[in-house]
């Protein structure tokens, strides 16, 4: 294949930028204000499924392209992130799973005006917020989840000696939803918090958001079209920190009126939580109940672990979380146990027989000279359902030279019951030199109850030619399938082909 | 495919555009600002302004989250350089990015790892995006005596903290009018 002029021409402009970042900068001017941001290009192509023509093929080129801008002067800030985005295939061959495919072209992704003083802060334009530990609120990104979807509006918060005082309102989209129907929601929410600072590191607060939420399908009632259903949610919280100076202690009691076109539904959200440090140990107990409490814009407290998937909206149960550096020669442990069971029996309307869930994981970091290792296990019994999950993570590290390591990762999820079993493992195999970059080889391997089995095999490379740029590149495949950071999961799509990103701060 | 056919000229243009406005932004000399303004609460509820706690220190600011691997590997030689330099003008700050409903491990996590540099909590991410839009953590910013920004660190690759300490040693040798100073800290 003859290349064309424009990619010789891009070739070598591209060549050009690096070496010249590459070079030593001119010592640096003090100012007063400062200018910096990003520009991120992605190209991917996916060409993963059955035999090309074939149902279920799917074959997309994408292109995204992203642009931060900022300016700080004082406590001032303003900002503005642009992207551009491509795709080459007709939307209604798009796979739902990919968040990204519900946008397309030029889109305006954050704007704002920031203000920051010790009395009082105030954003107009795009921002995430949550109230508390995000029983009444949370609208966060994540970015291991690509879950980017801001409040536009405006919030604002007054911080007094002893009080602090916030209050918002703005429109966003929820991603989860958008995914599951093929398009944008606009959503509307408002709602204020207030945290009073007690003597003896006591605090005391409430919060209360009030959402108008765009219903998928619009129904008629009588002769009136409802289009929005809208969620009120209050909560009270108080808690401690430093108690005594080994105790921290935190609650928060909740209920939410979910009123739909035909129904109220109302529900509750309460938390406990107690952590104590003794020695070498911290322990950390936790009691949930939440019953009917999920909404789009809430995520409620869960100390479980983060590479998981837990149920919010009917749950209730402790959970006890220890973890230690006992002998001091770099051992770190931590264990947790929890026991949960759902509001909902067979006798309640629409109930199930119970899903009564017992769940442990365990895990060790331990470094001895130049090897590094961690592993951990985690297990999680549906007994009702007959449905065991595990998920072993593993990580074996060994220092090379000065600035070089070799890493070995493991990652398998296994799900089994009495009719079925899934099992997903990652692994890879990488070299890392500081600071210029690392080169990983990648298995997968995904079996669905041993009558379908694929392989997987990539190559990575991130090369760093100073701070300010990566470049990385990946040929190869993905199972894809439920990944979880933060709390937070999502179904990413399967992936054959190849993916390039070049990143540059300035 | 007509999607191949209308996607290659149009990529093509994008990446040529794009690559031509790279050129000319690297081109340009680098020229240090005022250091990252942002105000956040630390764990026990305190509100912390960076701006405000300079006082001609060198401040390394890294964002981190419980669920990072590579977070957890740096985080021991971040405690390192604290205790090492703390005394001759090296703050170091945390800044936890994991969402409000893991709050209440956050803090048992931090006393499993033994970290006493400043430990501050970023549950909305608005800080975490403005100055790292896109995926990567540890993410971390480097900001000299006189509150510019000296160097930016994103992810961690085992080594990165030898970098890190040879940049450090030489910013605390250096004094707020830019010349050198004898330093304490040996590079090991």
């Amino acid at each position: 294949m003859k290349p064309s002029r424009h990619t010789l021409l891009t070739s070598v402009i591209l060549a050009l930028a690096v070496s010249v970042s590459a070079q030593e900068s001119e010592e640096p001017k003090t100012k007063n204000y400062r200018i910096f941001g990003q520009l991120t290009t992605l190209f991917e192509r996916n060409q993963t499924g059955p035999e090309p023509n074939q149902p279920n093929r799917l074959e997309y080129s994408k292109l995204n392209q992203l642009a931060s801008f900022n300016i700080e002067w004082k406590k001032i800030s303003i900002g503005a992130q642009a992207e551009y985005l491509y795709w080459s295939v007709p939307e209604e061959n798009r796979d739902r799973l990919d968040f990204d495919r519900l946008r397309e072209g030029f889109e305006l992704r954050r704007y704002f005006l920031d203000y920051q003083s010790d009395l009082f802060s105030g954003r107009l334009g795009t921002y995430f917020a949550s109230f508390g530990r995000g029983m009444t609120l949370y609208v966060q990104k994540n970015d291991a989840l690509q879950f980017d979807e801001p409040i536009h509006g405006a919030t604002a918060r007054i911080n007094l000696k002893h009080f602090d005082i916030s209050a918002l309102w703005g429109n966003v989209t929820e991603p989860v939803q958008q995914a599951q129907f093929g398009r944008e929601f606009s959503d509307e929410v408002m709602g204020g918090r207030i945290r009073a600072n007690l003597p003896l590191d006591l605090y005391l607060g409430g919060s209360a958001v009030r959402s108008e939420l765009e219903r998928p399908f619009p129904v008629m009632v009588g002769d009136r079209l409802v289009t929005n259903d809208t969620v009120e949610v209050w909560a009270a919280e108080a808690g401690g920190t430093s108690l005594w100076g080994v105790l921290d202690l935190a609650g928060e009691f909740s209920e939410i009126k979910k009123t739909e076109p035909n129904r109220v539904k109302e529900g509750h959200g309460r938390y406990l939580s107690a952590a104590a440090y003794v020695g070498p140990l911290s322990i950390l107990a936790e009691y949930k109940d939440y019953y009917n409490f999920a909404y789009r814009y809430n995520l409620p407290p869960n100390a479980g672990r983060a590479n998981e998937a837990y149920e919010h909206n009917d749950v209730k149960g402790p959970r006890l979380l220890v973890s230690a550096d006992f002998w001091n020669i770099g051992s770190l442990f931590h264990a947790s146990y929890a026991e949960f069971d759902t509001h909902k029996t067979a006798t309640s309307p629409g109930g199930t027989a119970g899903d009564h869930q017992r769940e442990w994981y365990a895990g060790i970091e331990q470094t001895i000279g130049r090897v590094y290792f961690e592993g951990s296990f985690f297990d999680r019994d549906y007994t009702d359902r007959g449905l065991d999950e595990t998920h072993v993570l593993a990580d074996f590290h060994v220092t090379v030279g000065k600035r070089g390591e070799i890493i070995l990762g493991y990652d398998q999820r296994l799900e089994e019951s009495d009719y079925a079993s899934f099992e997903v493992t990652r692994s890879f195999l990488a070299y890392s030199i500081s600071p210029w970059g690392t080169v990983s080889m990648r298995y997968s391997y995904e079996d669905r109850s041993g009558f379908d089995k694929d392989d997987f095999w990539g190559v990575e490379i991130q090369y760093l030619p100073k701070p300010t740029l990566i470049v990385t590149v990946f040929a190869g495949g993905d199972p894809g399938g439920l990944v979880c950071a933060g709390g937070q999961c999502r179904q990413e799509p399967r992936f054959e082909g190849f993916r390039a990103n070049f990143t540059w701060r300035f | 495919m007509i999607g191949s056919r209308r996607f290659t000229p149009i990529f093509s243009r994008v990446v040529f555009i794009a690559s031509i406005a790279m050129l000319v932004l690297t081109t340009i000399p680098a020229e240090a600002g005022a250091p990252p303004f942002f105000r956040l609460q630390d764990l026990e509820g305190n509100w912390f302004s960076l701006s405000e706690n300079l006082d001609g220190e060198v401040v390394y600011v890294s964002f981190w989250a419980t669920w990072c691997v590579p977070c957890r590997r740096e985080m021991p030689h971040l405690q390192a350089l604290h205790e090492e330099f703390a005394d001759q003008g090296l703050t170091i700050i945390g800044i936890n990015t994991d969402p409000p409903g893991t709050t209440s491990k956050i803090k048992p996590f931090v006393n499993r790892y033994k970290i006493t540099y400043e430990t501050l909590l970023d549950p909305d991410n608005n800080v975490l995006d403005k100055y790292n839009p896109t995926r990567e953590l540890p993410y971390a910013v480097l900001v000299d005596r006189n509150g510019n920004v000296a160097e930016i660190f994103p992810g961690y690759r085992k080594g990165d903290e030898v970098l890190l300490r040879e940049k450090i040693v030489e910013l605390l040798g250096e004094t707020s009018d830019g010349s050198q100073e004898a330093a304490t800290g040996e590079t090991k």
